[in-house]
């Protein structure tokens, strides 16, 4: 079998980072990376790529930085009391 | 006939969640007041990540919050109340953004890598220098991702925050996408490939 390319091992790059692949496959990829480090360090920086973009994540249960403006947050319960008020 | 006693799996919840919950089903204003004041600064930051208009991210944290109001009665207490309405906004932004015209589409091939003929790469690749530090400095480096992140096409972008950012599964983001799993797992993968490029571009000294 012919080793990868680095165009074909960068398509299927994310199930390789997913781990979506069957052992073979997997086999060659590694084997692609064995002999080419430009490819080892797309890997790398293809998965702190993913890494960064994970971590802009606001987490739900930690109050932000209070930056909603004044009238969105008093015209929200407003808006329900009128919802309410009408049932 | 003895009725077997039934296991209450309710103990999982915040005991802080059931209280502000009790408030919110009175419809107590002061209690209503208080949980939006706490919440929608978080509401807007996650409909801002979807929306790039600002009046539309405001439009959709305000059909958000009325729907959590009115779904209220059927919280089943499974999730957490704060995660139940960071799901009720992700989807009143999408609703919005698909009603919302599209942006233009800048093309997203040249921030794609290149090849030669035979499949070798055009050009190599640097090693990245990430930004070092915590705190303040990890702030800095979040901004910056995120203004990267806005910088994709629209399209693209989505997929990302709905996958790599929101964590929604492949199923899930074609499924609220109205689209299918194969156009979003290839719509990921180019999104991650051009945001690689974009940070490479700030991370190589
Ligand atoms: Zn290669």
């Amino acid at each position: 079998m012919s080793m990868l390319t680095c165009k074909e091992f960068v398509e299927f790059l994310d199930d390789y980072v997913a781990g979506a692949q069957e052992s073979p496959v997997r086999t060659e990829f590694e084997r692609h990376l064995a002999v080419c480090p430009d490819c080892v360090t797309y890997l790398r920086t293809y998965q702190h790529t993913i890494a960064l973009a994970r971590s802009t994540r606001l987490d739900p249960t930690v109050p932000p930085p209070a930056d909603a403006p004044a009238e969105l947050i008093t015209a929200i319960p407003a808006a329900r009391a009128k919802e309410s008020g009408r049932n | 006939m003895d009725t077997p006693a039934i296991v209450t799996t309710a103990a999982a919840t915040d005991p802080a969640d059931a209280a502000i919950l009790a408030g919110l089903r009175n419809g107590d204003a002061a209690a209503c007041t208080e949980f939006v004041r706490s919440h929608a600064g978080m509401a807007l930051g996650v409909a801002r990540r979807i929306l790039r208009n600002e009046a539309d991210a405001q439009d959709a944290v305000q059909d958000a919050f009325a729907s959590f109001f009115r779904g209220l009665g059927d919280f089943r207490q499974q999730s957490r109340l704060t995660t139940w309405l960071h799901r009720i906004v992700v989807n009143a932004a999408l609703m919005k953004r698909r009603a919302a015209q599209r942006r233009d589409e800048c093309c997203i091939d040249e921030l794609l890598p290149s090849y030669h003929a035979d499949g070798h790469r055009r050009d190599p690749r640097p090693e990245w220098v990430l930004p070092s530090g915590a705190g303040s400095a990890g702030d800095d480096l979040a901004g910056l991702v995120r203004r990267k992140v806005d910088e994709l096409p629209d399209d693209y972008r989505v997929v990302l925050v709905l996958r790599d950012v929101e964590e929604l599964d492949t199923e899930e983001t074609a499924e609220v996408l109205g689209t299918t799993p194969g156009a979003v797992k290839t719509r990921l993968h180019r999104a991650r490939q051009a945001l690689r490029t974009l940070l490479e571009r700030e991370f190589v000294p």
